[in-house]
């Protein structure tokens, strides 16, 4: 036989290189400057790329419930999405001229602010609240600001008694008098530009307008509502820019060390940086923004890249130690690693992509950006990279300090390596099914949706969650609004039994857990009725007369019915929007449906066609929220699934063997199952923000045991033992995951110190399932490998 | 004045289309009304008449009325929500109540039996002292007695112009007018839905009784509720306005008192009644007996007004108080207390000839009193039961 192998190319004569490797080696001049022009052109698009964040995105827009919300989005436009501004006086009460003066002065301000609702507004400064008494004659009322209302003492203390009849004591002035709200509801679409709103300049025309202008020593301003969280969540994120080159210094200062040689530090750092730049630049050419919940992704992209940087330099390391010269070493280590690479970031990529099932836009866009970033990876690191280190080599420091540990072999990997030896491997296995054990039991407590008031994708110190905090503590409306939609025909939704059946579910949701207050067109209609009876409490109540009931109705506001009375809205407030509380609500919804729904009042809750009368789920902060819990509750395990059976699929397609299969991805299942631990432990609950984490935990983890795995079964196929085979891998990639595992999880851990507490939070996750990923690959995957996976018939030379 | 013998004939046959086209209407209408029975046991869910939630809420909800027998308090309010204390009102229980109506008024008529007055024309009787109700009579049988009621009278006085002499004549056709007018509106609230909102119900004894309300409904019974009688015909009453309250002085005078300074007294058990000019146009939403002897209305504004002579005069009493006066009782001992909205509390130890405000802590509207064990006042009204001690804090 004539199998003489070229000590350049690693072929026998016979042998052809790979089709890939001839095109992309033969050709590596054009390879670059396709590589340069496409650098400077995304590179420029990526500079145009702006923060993006609406409302809608984040939430499951496909669901019956959601639908029905937006449905009826027009009519619900003062509930969906307002911010509030509260006027605080630190001096007196609000009572006061000079108070009275800032607050007109707000709320003019506000009224012009691009993005408001102008017919929505409402602070006592608008003509739309209103005061009403009964006397003998009849009604008396008006606007809540006195007619020729000049500041005066009088006039002031007329204020104040229209404040006490407009019931707004709580809702739009504080319980102790000492500051006031203006309500803005905001519109997501501008109606005059058909611009989207920018809640990035929204946030800072507010906090410029109003906040900066007129804050002083006596006037407090505090601010809340979801545009406001965005607006910060978007101020904060641009700090990910820092913590970029935090943890790009961080890599290059480990990858100097790791290899002592320039080129192998900053090749591997420039192609991943022009990954990241394609990407962003991808990102824009595709219509997309840059989302404050997917700001972490160029992050990961550019960490995924360092890890198949490090394997790729560190095969060519080995191959140009024995001499193979920097063309030939770049060249077979390409070919070594070109189809587990290219599997691994496949594997990456499909992983990311089943995020695309949970129908939130966030995720979904979440789901595309990764991915996308992660096929950048192909042609950036598995292409460009070698081919660029085909050029350089490696540096003569980094060869000597290569001999040097050829010479002294670190004892730590024979030590490793035992752990594919009896006693060790079962104790090994042992372990794993402890921390299996104890992590099931500790995730047994992850819950979905919020578990701390305000807003939990920022610190609780954070200017906002004390802004929020105020108002909760001094008003008594609470912000957390469940709305049920009450959908009837046309002109009907006044009708008798409309407004019982309205009134019985208000005084079943009333006694449910959770809930402050039911208010509806309902009470207003009573209050109507017992008005026009001269105020006797004894007419509190609906009238089956349909002139009584109409003419009660003609003074609901437009917030509680639509325009052509086909809709009313049932507000349900609620002590909090803690997930627990949001399930108790909607359960109790959900059991009054069912319970009265016949051919004449159909309770169906869901979209779609009405029979006579149909409560319709849920808009209002909370209601979204609770169906948004119930959409990722059921996506979190559709997702784990998916993730793990399109991974498990492609090892299997690469290995042809489950037993390669469960080598792989039982460490992964580890992880997972630990990280759900750690979440619950440490009260993240899995939300939008967070529920990623998991499905990008697997997708990064895969590649170390893809490359340990591929690298240990090419020696078992040349016969030796799975000690050795082992031993072998762990010298040649157990190092460089070691590394990897080490340094991304050091880079990502900076994130622990953002602002923002979900970037926090994910950046503990991250670094938690960066560790134990690796772990698992360099210590579970031998041990399980021990019971699974024999040596190879020897192959006969 | 002279009336031709044709426009005679012509105002007859005119009559007898009426009657004819007001007997099909009532058919129609009590047509409807089996239908609408008839569907209420099928399809269509009647939510006010399903039987009352009994709900946490319910001790702190819209509360209307309050009545004790000495040991046991019932409270009874909007959604159908009656509830009992036998300890001073420190616990509550729920009573079984089949409807969710809004109940107006409480009342016990004897040891264990109780009345409850209800919108929609319901009264609910109790037999077990209070815990557990069943419906006795509903706006459909109410409507049904007006439409007899009516119904009789056209057919008497039709008897009587077939008979009358030509100079009493027009009179009686006159008023079979009116009656067919009478007849018209009953059978019209029969058709529409019955809107017969009852306002307040009392017993003389365990036999007599009386339940009044909205659009000037007067019922009596005279066999614990085994059948009512619809006496609003014997009241002067043109205008249908609404009765809130009666009571019975010392001497057995009845009063009524009503929408739009309406009093209606009668001094022979309900047989007749007559209309005592009244002190004010406002309405008056309560009435009370004084142990002097002396009858007291009040109502709209602070407005309270004294009778010292069963009801032939009535002079103002100085309350110095603007807040509407929704309801009140007459302690034990004699002692007079009035409620009403913004927290109003007056006391009287004189019969009601001066009041004393009683300072509250809430701004709640309180729509009746009643006496604890204890000594104390218990209040209800929005936000449900409220205690204060008697002749506590007086400003």
């Amino acid at each position: 036989m004539n199998d003489v192998i070229n000590r350049q190319t690693g072929l026998s004569d016979k042998q052809r290189p790979p089709l890939a490797e001839r095109i992309l080696f033969e050709n590596r001049i054009p390879v670059i400057l396709i590589f340069i022009l496409l650098t400077a052109f995304f590179g420029s698009q990526a500079l145009q790329i702006e923060p993006d964040a609406s409302f809608e995105k984040m939430i499951p827009t496909s669901h019956p419930y959601i639908q029905n919300y937006l449905d009826n989005k027009a009519d619900l436009a003062s509930l969906s999405n307002s911010i509030r501004i509260i006027v605080e006086t630190t001096d007196g009460d609000i009572f006061d001229k000079e108070f009275q003066e800032a607050l007109r002065l707000i709320n003019d301000e506000v009224f012009y602010i691009p993005g408001v609702d102008r017919s929505g507004l409402q602070s006592i400064w608008t003509p739309n609240v209103r005061w009403s008494e009964v006397t003998e004659e009849g009604f008396r009322g008006g606007a809540v600001i006195p007619n020729g209302y000049d500041g005066s003492d009088d006039s002031l203390d007329q204020l104040r008694l229209n404040i006490l009849r407009s019931g707004q004591v709580g809702r739009l002035v504080a319980n102790n008098f000492k500051s006031a709200i203006i309500i803005a509801p905001l519109t997501d679409i501008n109606a005059e530009t058909g611009e989207k709103l920018d809640y990035r300049d929204f946030s800072r025309s507010i906090e410029s307008l109003v906040r900066d202008k007129y804050e002083t020593d006596r006037i407090k301003i505090h601010i809340t509502g979801f545009a406001k969280v965005v607006g910060d969540l978007i101020e904060g994120a641009t700090l990910v820019a820092m913590f970029f080159g935090v943890a790009l210094a961080i890599t290059l200062a480990l990858l100097t060390v790791y290899s002592r040689c320039v080129f192998a530090t900053l090749v591997p750092v420039i192609c991943s940086t022009i990954a990241v730049v394609w990407q962003l630049g991808l990102l824009h050419t595709l219509g997309f923004g840059l989302d404050p919940y997917s700001m972490l992704v160029p992050f990961l992209v550019f960490a995924i890249g360092i890890s198949h940087g490090v394997q790729i330099i560190n095969n060519i390391a080995v191959r140009f130690f024995f001499g193979a010269g920097s063309f030939w070493s770049a060249r077979r280590a390409f070919r070594a690693l070109y189809i587990p690479g290219l599997v691994a970031l496949v594997s990456d990529g499909i992983g990311f992509l089943t995020l695309i099932v949970i129908k939130i836009p966030v995720i979904q866009e979440l789901a595309i950006t990764a991915s996308i970033g992660v096929g950048v990876l192909i042609f950036t690191n598995l292409i460009l990279l070698p081919v660029l280190m085909s050029y350089v080599g490696l540096s003569k420091p980094s060869l000597r300090y290569l001999q040097r540990k050829r010479d002294n072999p670190s004892k730590l990997w024979p030590l490793v390596a035992s752990i594919t030896k009896p006693p060790y491997a079962m104790i090994m296995i042992s372990i794993a099914i402890v921390l299996f054990g104890i992590g099931f039991y500790g995730s047994k407590d992850l819950r979905i949706g919020d578990l701390d008031a305000g807003a939990p994708e920022l610190r609780p110190d954070s200017r906002y969650n004390l802004d929020n905090a105020f108002l909760t503590e001094n008003y008594t409306t609470s912000t957390d609004v469940f709305v049920t939609m009450v959908q009837t025909a046309p002109q009907q939704c006044g009708e008798y039994r409309t407004v019982a059946a309205v009134d019985r579910f208000q005084e079943v949701l009333k006694n449910t857990d959770g809930v402050q207050s039911v208010i509806s067109l309902v009470d207003v209609s009573k209050r109507v009725i017992m008005a026009m009876n001269e105020g006797n409490p004894k007419w509190h109540t609906l009238s089956r007369n349909r002139y009584i009931l109409n003419n009660s109705l003609s003074s609901v506001p437009s917030t509680l019915i639509n325009t052509d009375c086909s809709m009313v809205p049932i507000l349900i407030f609620l002590n909090d929007h803690k997930a627990e509380t949001l399930n108790v609500v909607i359960r109790a919804a959900e059991t009054f449906a069912a319970e009265y729904d016949s051919d004449d009042l159909e309770f169906s809750l869901a979209a779609g066609d009405v029979g006579y009368i149909k409560f319709a789920l849920a808009a209002g902060n909370a209601g979204i929220e609770s169906v948004t819990n119930i959409v990722i509750g059921k996506a979190q395990y559709q997702m784990l699934v998916l993730v793990y059976g399109v991974v498990s699929f492609l090892v299997f397609l690469t290995f042809r063997s489950w037993r390669a299969v469960a080598c792989i991805i039982l460490p992964l299942a580890l992880t997972s199952v630990l990280g759900q631990a750690l979440m619950a432990t440490l009260g993240i609950g899995v939300k939008v923000a967070t529920l990623p984490v998991i499905a990008l935990g697997v997708g990064i983890g895969v590649d170390y045991g893809i490359y340990i795995f591929s690298k240990m079964e090419s020696y078992l196929k040349r016969g030796l033992s799975l000690y050795t085979a082992y031993l072998k891998a762990l010298q040649t990639t157990g190092i460089a995951v070691a590394f990897t595992g080490l340094t991304l999880a050091i880079g990502v851990g900076t994130w622990i110190f953002s602002p923002i507490k979900f970037q926090a939070d994910m950046g503990l996750m991250l670094t938690f399932m960066f560790l134990w990923n690796m772990l698992g690959a360099l210590l579970l995957l031998p041990a399980i490998a021990y019971y699974l996976v024999k040596p190879m018939p020897t192959a006969q030379t | 004045m002279f009336v031709s013998s044709t426009q005679r004939e012509r105002r007859r046959a005119e009559l007898a289309r009426r009657k004819w086209r007001i007997a099909l209407q009532l058919g129609v209408a009590l047509f409807a009304i089996v239908g609408f029975i008839a569907s209420s046991l099928g399809e269509t869910i009647r939510f006010q008449m399903l039987p009352a939630l009994q709900t946490e809420s319910a001790s702190a909800a819209l509360l209307l009325d309050a009545a004790t027998d000495g040991q046991r308090i019932l409270v009874a309010g909007e959604q159908g929500h009656i509830l009992y204390s036998d300890n001073s009102g420190s616990s509550w229980t729920h009573a079984q109540v089949p409807v969710s109506l809004a109940l107006t008024a409480v009342t016990f008529s004897s040891a264990n039996n109780a009345w409850v007055a209800a919108h929609d024309g319901v009264l609910l009787r109790s037999t077990d002292h209070g815990q557990s109700w069943q419906t006795n009579l509903t706006g459909v049988d109410i409507a049904r007695l007006s439409a007899d009621a009516a119904q009789e009278k056209v057919d008497r006085l039709e008897a009587e112009i077939s008979q009358a002499e030509p100079d009493a004549l027009e009179n009686l056709e006159w008023a079979l007018d009116d009656a067919l007018f009478a007849l018209e509106d009953a059978s019209a609230a029969l058709d529409e839905g019955v809107t017969m909102p009852l306002l307040d119900v009392w017993f003389e004894n365990e036999r007599i009784g009386y339940a009044l309300g909205a659009y000037g409904i007067l019922l009596q019974t005279g066999d614990a509720g085994s059948t009512w009688h619809l006496i609003s015909d014997r009241l002067d009453n043109p205008d249908n306005y609404h009765l809130y309250a009666i009571t019975r002085s010392v001497s057995g005078t009845l009063v009524v008192a009503g929408e739009a300074g309406t009093i209606l007294r009668s001094r022979d058990h309900g047989e007749t009644w007559d209309r005592p000019a009244s002190p004010y146009q406002g309405s008056f939403f309560g009435t009370l007996a004084a142990h002097d002897g002396g009858l007291l209305v009040f109502g709209l504004r602070g407005n309270v007004f004294r009778s010292t002579d069963d009801g032939d005069t009535w002079s103002a009493v100085i309350t110095n108080d603007q807040r509407t006066l929704l309801g009140g009782m007459t302690g034990d001992d004699g002692a007079i207390i009035l409620v009403g909205s913004a927290g109003a509390v007056l006391t009287s130890s004189d019969h009601g000839t001066t009041f004393e405000k009683v300072s509250t802590s809430g701004n709640s509207v309180y729509s009746s009193v009643t006496e604890t064990n204890d000594g104390k006042l218990l209040l209800v009204g929005f936000g449900g039961v409220s205690m204060i001690d008697e002749g506590d804090q007086h400003e």
